[in-house]
């Protein structure tokens, strides 16, 4: 995973000081969020995203038996499957076949998967040149940088940036024009292509029907990774399965329209197997991949296993507010926006990445636009009440002492009327001090800095609600139903 | 069964202990929908519903950056290609060449007879040809015929077979595909309900246009790692015909 | 003529504390109405802070009290779409553990509605005879419209609101930023937020901005009158009670 040189309101405040991410961001979420949404509400079949959620889920629930047949099925055509508990597991095994093999040189489809593991590490400390093709992150990987968005890799990069990084690194002469970028790297990443003696890609899903993996691509890279050198790796998340190609069928066209509003991507690739008798092109040997990395873990706790459907179309990162100011690397993870926030803290630590879990406001876009029905909010309340009392189970500990010392003095202030009204009255008497000539409180040191260092706060009003009640709405009016009840409410 | 396997599925298995009463015998689970009223409604489409469909296909293909045009005849379609590769230049060698798959329609063109061709190369990914790579990496366009056309989404269907290999709808930087109108389908559905009954292929590949990519400004360029340009030859009337000949109906593979 | 059913007022916390103007205004609407009130004067908090900061035994607990002093009532009304989301929504998943409670919870719920959609939907009035001068844009808040599906209500009561001239904004239902505590808690994210929001706000040409959730009215205004812009913020109670000017 990413290491973490910065927190994430950090890394957030250095994402919204970024105007050249802040523009893409602004110009991507104007198009694609809203375009999915307004794709979704014009579907001839309504119902098509909860009839698919409800098969994925039904899916999820057969996984092993399904992983089985898979398996067999790849096997049938000749190529090799092997099923990786950790992320060591698989870095070793991918190891292994390369240095077997001879590998020198491997071309890489974009897959956060791979990422999730950190293969390419692995890969470049034993010698072997690990080459990106997808052109977003060919670009972040020359630039020693990462992906900050799903789809759209290098989104916080100018034309600028990129043509001097193209500059130093593939020696042509400075040019910002995309097309001639484009070109450069199509001419230099084409001779990679060609020469490498493996391929490693993700899979975006699997049918146990045909036996074969899909794969969607824009560039053609993936194609020329699965065709040309002698090997081809595949590294698939273990929920990324369908049971019959009208499954799979129906999953990548919410896809391709959740991730870019296209019917279809320009290439959809279906594999299972090496080469066959006669083909002159097609890798010679075939091997899946199946991860876990801590997927069976999420699988096993019924208020997260739905997060298991997400297709990582990218259509939540289009949408929500929070990602849209802040970019990617505030993430610190190959998943970001609020899949990522759900989905990051489940496999790699609640408490590690608590500000994932209380870093947004809940506001629900994610959920609108979700091609699979995903409720990411309510995923993220449960996670942060696993943060407020720890969790044994998923091996957390309480986030904050303070915090949850305010909620318990905070739950005895309004279970008891007379004690609230109290505390407004002493509020009331000492917020005089700092109520400016505009009538508001300016900023503040402590807990109300947080609000009050760009915002003003209203002061407490001179006469609350129930007082004005109690003194002139409320008089004369026929007794109340529903009781003014003596206080005889305590604490549960 | 691998230990490594065993133990990674009982891990699964134990996850989902809580949904066990709610597991479906597989064979229901892995239940094809059914797709028989799909492919009756395909099979009883007339003329004038396909030439429709062409129409559609048309129309989705523009953004796309897929040029379509039609040919009535085959020498219709020789002659397209011929001004095609006339119209184009080498991105990657010095020389013009066509790489071809071998394919009886494409074989029928009589290519070689084309005078505006005779300066250029033409290879086929026959079996007995030991240089189909070589062949391939220096062509500057590659024809395939494609196996089917879906309208709704400008896509074509290229399934791998003995002799027609991926390569040429790949690496060189232009594609030439033909498309009999009586393979145009409508939508996703029913390609695949058709995809479903074929004999057993070793991959297969939905192309939707040209290579693209937006990763920089979100800038649209053409020509990423595939072809940079694509041409799609519909062949309606005689060549459909013509076409139709070649392509037994659920084997493409005995041509 | 069968009597009308008596309304039993949840005043929101940040309402009763610091805007019970607009408390007031729903008063003053019912009361035109010739509707009976009754309000709890116990009420305190309906527990969606605790709830959103992940303190489920503290929510669940201000959720027992609630409904201890709410199930009575005929029908509840509340100027807040997010409280009424937390009633609706969270109350009967908080309490699944304890059967009479969950039950009692669902009755709750059944019977508790946001102003606008109780003065559109259940009451069936659009006109209230109010007046408001002025070009007014509506911030749709994330609970009242994603959560609770009312979009078209407030809009509807604003629209019969005489001389009142209503300008849609761009992006009206994105989030403003306040999400409760994150506003405290990421102070800088949210600001962000809440600028995108007064941005669209003074670009639609509106001179106010209605809203039916206090929490995202004290962000805008807060951050509004930080920046010198001069947009009224205002409740909708405000504005069908006749548009108390501020």
């Amino acid at each position: 995973m990413i290491e973490r040189s910065s927190s994430y309101s950090e890394a957030a405040r250095a994402g919204m000081h970024n105007a050249c991410l802040q523009k893409s961001l602004r110009n991507l979420q104007a198009r694609y969020g809203k375009g999915a949404l307004d794709i979704w509400q014009s579907l001839p079949d309504p119902s098509l995203r909860h009839r698919v959620k409800a098969r994925r889920m039904q899916t999820l629930a057969h996984l092993d038996q399904l992983l089985a047949l898979l398996a067999e099925g790849i096997e049938a055509q000749g190529g090799q499957v092997y099923f990786a508990a950790t992320a060591e597991d698989a870095n070793r095994y991918v190891l292994d076949l390369a240095r077997r093999n001879g590998v020198r040189r491997v071309v890489k489809g974009k897959s956060m998967l791979s990422a999730e593991i950190g293969i390419d590490a692995v890969l470049a400390a034993d010698g072997i040149e690990v080459v990106e093709t997808d052109l977003g992150e060919f670009i972040v990987q020359i630039a020693g940088s990462s992906a900050s968005h799903i789809i759209a890799p290098c989104i916080h990069m100018d034309r600028q940036q990129i043509g001097r990084l193209f500059a130093d690194q593939l020696g042509i002469p400075y040019n910002e024009d995309p097309p001639t970028l484009t070109r450069a790297a199509r001419k230099a990443l084409r001779e990679k292509l060609l020469t490498a003696d493996m391929g490693l890609t993700g899979c975006n899903l699997a049918c146990v029907e045909t036996g074969q993996i899909s794969l969607v691509s824009n560039e053609g890279n993936i194609r020329m990774a699965t065709t040309m050198p002698k090997i081809h790796v595949a590294l698939m998340g273990m929920e990324r399965i369908a049971a019959t190609l009208d499954d799979q069928r129906d999953l990548l066209q919410l896809l391709t329209r959740g991730a870019a509003l296209q019917k279809l991507s320009t290439y959809v690739s279906f594999l299972g197997g090496p080469r066959r008798e006669g083909d002159p092109d097609g890798p010679e040997a075939f091997h899946l991949v199946i991860v876990d990395n801590g997927r069976s873990r999420i699988l096993a706790d019924p208020e997260f296993r739905e997060v298991l459907a997400c297709i990582r179309c990218g259509a939540c990162l289009n949408i929500c507010p929070v990602y849209g100011r802040i970019g990617g690397h505030a993430y610190h993870s190959p998943y970001s926006g609020p899949i990522g926030a759900v989905v990051t803290p489940l496999l790699q630590g609640i408490n590690r990445h608590a500000d994932l879990c209380k870093g947004e406001t809940l506001c629900g876009a994610c959920r609108d636009v979700c091609p699979v029905d995903n409720d990411l909010p309510r995923m993220l309340a449960a996670l942060r009440h696993k943060l407020a009392y720890g969790d044994p189970a998923w091996q957390v500990r309480p986030h904050k002492r303070l915090e949850a010392l305010g909620f318990a003095l905070w739950q005895r202030i309004i279970s008891n009327n007379w004690i609230y009204e109290m505390l407004l009255r002493v509020v009331r008497a000492l917020q005089r001090p700092f109520v400016n000539p505009q009538g508001v409180l300016g900023p503040l040191p402590g807990l109300k800095g947080g609000w009050t260092e760009g915002r003003d706060l209203p002061p407490l009003a001179a006469a609350s609600f129930r007082e004005r009640w109690r003194t002139t709405l409320g008089r004369g009016r026929a007794q109340d139903p529903a009781g003014s009840h003596k206080e005889q409410y305590h604490d549960a | 069964m691998t230990p490594e396997r065993v133990a990674f599925l009982n891990r699964i298995r134990t996850a989902v202990a809580d949904t066990t009463a709610e597991r479906l015998p597989l064979e229901i689970l892995l239940a094809p929908a059914d797709d028989e009223p799909l492919l009756a409604a395909l099979a009883g489409r007339t003329q004038n519903q396909r030439m429709e469909l062409l129409q559609q296909l048309i129309a989705n293909a523009a953004p796309l950056n897929l040029q379509v045009s039609t040919c009535a005849t085959l020498p219709e379609a020789a002659g397209r290609i011929a001004a095609i590769a006339l119209a184009s230049e080498p991105e990657f060698s010095g020389q013009k060449t066509l790489i071809l798959h071998e394919h009886r329609l494409l074989q029928t063109l009589a290519l070689d007879t084309l005078t505006e061709l005779e300066d250029i190369p033409k290879h086929w990914t026959s079996r007995a040809n030991t240089r189909v790579r070589a062949h391939t990496l220096a062509a500057s366009i590659g024809i395939t015929v494609a196996d089917w056309g879906i309208a709704e989404s400008a896509t074509i269907v290229q399934l791998t077979r003995p002799g027609r290999p991926r390569s040429t709808s790949l690496v060189p930087s232009v594609h030439i595909a033909l498309l009999p109108l009586s393979r145009l389908v409508a939508d996703l559905a029913e390609a695949f309900a058709l995809v479903r009954r074929e004999p057993e292929h070793a991959s297969m590949v939905l192309i939707s246009g040209p290579s693209k990519t937006a990763d920089i400004e979100a800038c649209m360029v053409l020509g990423a790692h595939g072809p940079r340009a694509m041409h799609l030859l519909v062949l309606t009337g005689a060549a459909d015909v013509a076409a139709s000949s070649f392509l037994v109906a659920s084997c493409s593979q005995c041509c | 003529m069968s009597r009308p059913t008596t309304v039993t007022l949840f005043i929101q916390c940040l309402v009763d504390a610091l805007f019970p103007e607009v408390g007031e205004a729903m008063v003053r609407i019912f009361d035109r109405l010739a509707i009976p009130l009754t309000y709890p004067e116990n009420q305190t908090c309906c527990g969606q802070p605790a709830y959103t900061s992940g303190y489920q035994h503290e929510a669940a607990s201000a959720a027992r009290r609630f409904i201890d002093l709410f199930e009575q009532a005929e029908v509840i009304v509340c100027p807040s779409g997010s409280c009424v989301a937390m009633v609706r929504h969270h109350y009967p998943e908080l309490l699944k553990n304890d059967p009479v409670m969950h039950q009692r919870a669902l009755a709750v719920s059944g019977k508790t509605f946001e102003l606008s959609e109780y003065l559109v939907d259940v009451l069936g009035l659009t006109d209230l005879g109010a007046t408001y001068p002025g070009a007014v844009t509506y911030h749709d808040s994330c609970h009242l419209a994603r959560t609770l599906g009312i979009r078209e209500q407030p809009r509807r009561l604003l629209r019969y609101v005489r001389q009142l001239r209503l300008v849609e904004m761009a992006n009206s239902d994105t989030c403003c930023g306040f999400g409760g505590a994150f506003s405290i808690n990421y102070p800088e994210i949210s600001v962000a937020l809440v600028d995108d929001k007064i941005n669209h706000i003074v670009e639609s040409g509106a001179d106010t901005v209605v809203g039916c959730d206090a929490g995202c009215l004290m962000n805008i205004r807060g951050r509004a009158t930080r920046r010198g812009i001069d947009i009224r913020v205002m409740h909708l109670a405000q504005v069908l009670a006749g548009g108390v000017r501020e």
